[in-house]
């Protein structure tokens, strides 16, 4: 596969010392991405050109669409588009009874199968406060798109013993999530065995996609939504907040907040957190 | 009372040891949008100007143009119902900005600063802002929700229901502001767009040809403009 793009130069102005003066901004890039599913068009993500295979059956999963690989015959890319078919050929997925669409946080239009159901996590997995911290010390040191424009989230797969698996950057926080779990389908990971870190507020959407995909702990350097809370309490997930390492900075107004201790914050499932 | 966009709950907090705590988080209202009976969309948002959300989102995505093409919007228990007028004719999407705005880069400072000032942010570090400001020196509006779109959807909803000239507006933002935040603005006539954060290469495209203005990186006394900066003076 080549490798992609995924910032661009351009020409821009900046502005100090109230004069504007031509500067190279790095931008990070953004894409129309169609899937087509037996072919008929399900949805245009707007999505950061990486992982384009692994994202296509990641969203499809984490919508409720499909629930496994082995329904997926077929997926090829040709022109930045995804063709999908799947094994029940009628399957077209825009069946208006079945279909809805939810204006995410994140911005767009989703399209879900409503008949989802969750499953309940079962994972014994324990992890320590230190892998968590080592972690999310390890997503920002690795963030290098972020590094040239400051404008993606980020995502990152672990395994228990903090060493990293996957990690993607992209404009959307639900793409690094569709993206990180569809790799996890493709590469045959066991879900029940791993963690995952994130940049992203963990909004309902958010976390009804790790409770599909079996992942029984996320880690986000910022917050929880209620109804995120109350699906994660429900599926039996670990959700953690405002994972703050130190030495890690805040951008507010004026200045930088720099963490002096390191800190996070446990909403539920705190039995797979050892604090050793 | 139960507040509508807070909820109050247990935590362990973890630093040097562990101990339980309690604080507020931000709660998601599931706002059902159906049109002329038929389920639109249901959209995840902050409780809390509901009526300019459904409005603002509609124009920004250009199915409706004006608020008269509303013909009613009840709003009961989460679910908004609306009627459309009808109308046989094809809708025209704004794709040129058409003003003469001029601002000052000091305004454009402070209109970002403004939408900063958030209690619902400094609790839960959980929400963005989008604020309207007419010339960029007086606040209009300024609106929070959970995702930045939500936020932008509010505000040019109050400019709709209160006849706001949208050429002559600034509208901030705290968030990125990928393609769907700048067509939003193309889309009412907004010229100039403020952010804390950054832009992608697809909305400096859109930005350059439809003719709005970019402001990202705001921050302090520094800004980088990504498009049109002869609206800033």
């Amino acid at each position: 596969m080549p490798s992609l793009k995924t910032s661009r130069k351009i020409e821009g102005w900046q502005y100090n010392d109230g004069r504007l003066t031509p500067v190279k901004a790095g931008v990070v890039i953004e894409q129309e991405f169609p899937i087509y599913v037996n072919g008929k068009q399900l949805v245009t993500a707007s999505i950061t050109p990486t992982f384009l295979k692994e994202f296509t059956l990641g969203y499809l999963f984490g919508q409720g669409f499909i629930n496994s690989l082995d329904e997926v015959t077929s997926l090829e890319m040709l022109n930045n588009t995804a063709h999908v078919i799947l094994k029940d050929r009628r399957k077209t997925l825009t069946d208006a009874t079945k279909t809805n669409y939810r204006i995410v946080s994140g911005g767009g239009r989703s399209a879900y199968f409503s008949e989802a159901n969750l499953p309940e996590i079962k994972s014994d997995v324990v992890v320590s406060k230190r892998t968590i911290f080592s972690a999310m010390n390890q997503l920002f040191r690795n963030a290098i798109l972020y590094a040239e424009t400051e404008g993606v989230h980020a995502a990152g797969l672990f395994n228990t013993r903090a060493s990293l698996l996957c990690m993607v950057e992209d404009i959307g926080r639900h793409n690094t999530l569709d993206k990180i779990i569809g790799y996890t389908l493709l590469h045959k990971i066991d879900c029940n065995r791993v963690f995952l870190v994130s940049t992203g507020r963990m909004a309902s959407e958010m976390v009804t996609k790790i409770c599909r995909s079996g992942i029984p702990i996320i880690a986000t350097k910022t917050a929880v939504t209620d109804k995120g809370l109350e699906t994660g309490k429900k599926c039996g997930l670990t959700i953690i907040g405002f994972v703050r390492t130190t030495g890690s900075k805040i951008h507010t107004d004026m200045d930088v907040r720099i963490t002096k201790k390191a800190s996070m914050k446990i909403y539920c499932g705190a039995a797979r957190i050892r604090s050793a | 009372m139960e507040s509508k966009i807070l909820e109050r709950v247990e935590y362990i907090r973890v630093d040097g040891g562990a101990r339980a705590a309690t604080e507020n988080i931000v709660k998601e209202t599931a706002l059902t949008i159906r049109i002329g009976g038929k389920h639109y969309a249901t959209a995840m948002i902050l409780a809390g100007m509901e009526r300019e959300y459904i409005f603002g989102h509609l124009i920004a995505q250009g199915i409706i143009q004006s608020a008269r093409d509303i013909r009613s919007l009840t709003i009961r228990n989460n679910i908004a119902e609306v009627a459309l007028i009808g109308t046989n004719k094809k809708h025209q999407i704004n794709r040129k900005i058409n003003s003469k705005l001029k601002v000052k880069a000091s305004d454009i400072f402070i209109c970002v600063k403004t939408i900063l000032k958030s209690e619902v942010f400094n609790e839960t570090e959980a929400v963005h802002s989008a604020g309207l400001f007419l010339n960029g020196n007086e606040t209009l509006c300024i609106a929070e929700d959970l995702g930045r779109h939500n936020a932008l959807d509010k505000v040019i909803g109050y400019g709709l229901l209160h006849k706001v000239d949208f050429s002559q507006t600034v509208a901030a933002s705290t968030g990125r502001q990928p393609s769907e935040m700048i067509l939003k603005c193309r889309n009412v006539n907004i010229p100039i767009i403020a952010t804390k954060g950054v832009p992608t290469t697809m909305s400096v495209e859109i930005a350059e040809k439809a003719g709005v203005t970019i402001a990202g990186l705001v921050r302090g006394k520094n800004m980088t403009v990504y498009s049109h900066p002869e609206r800033i003076v």
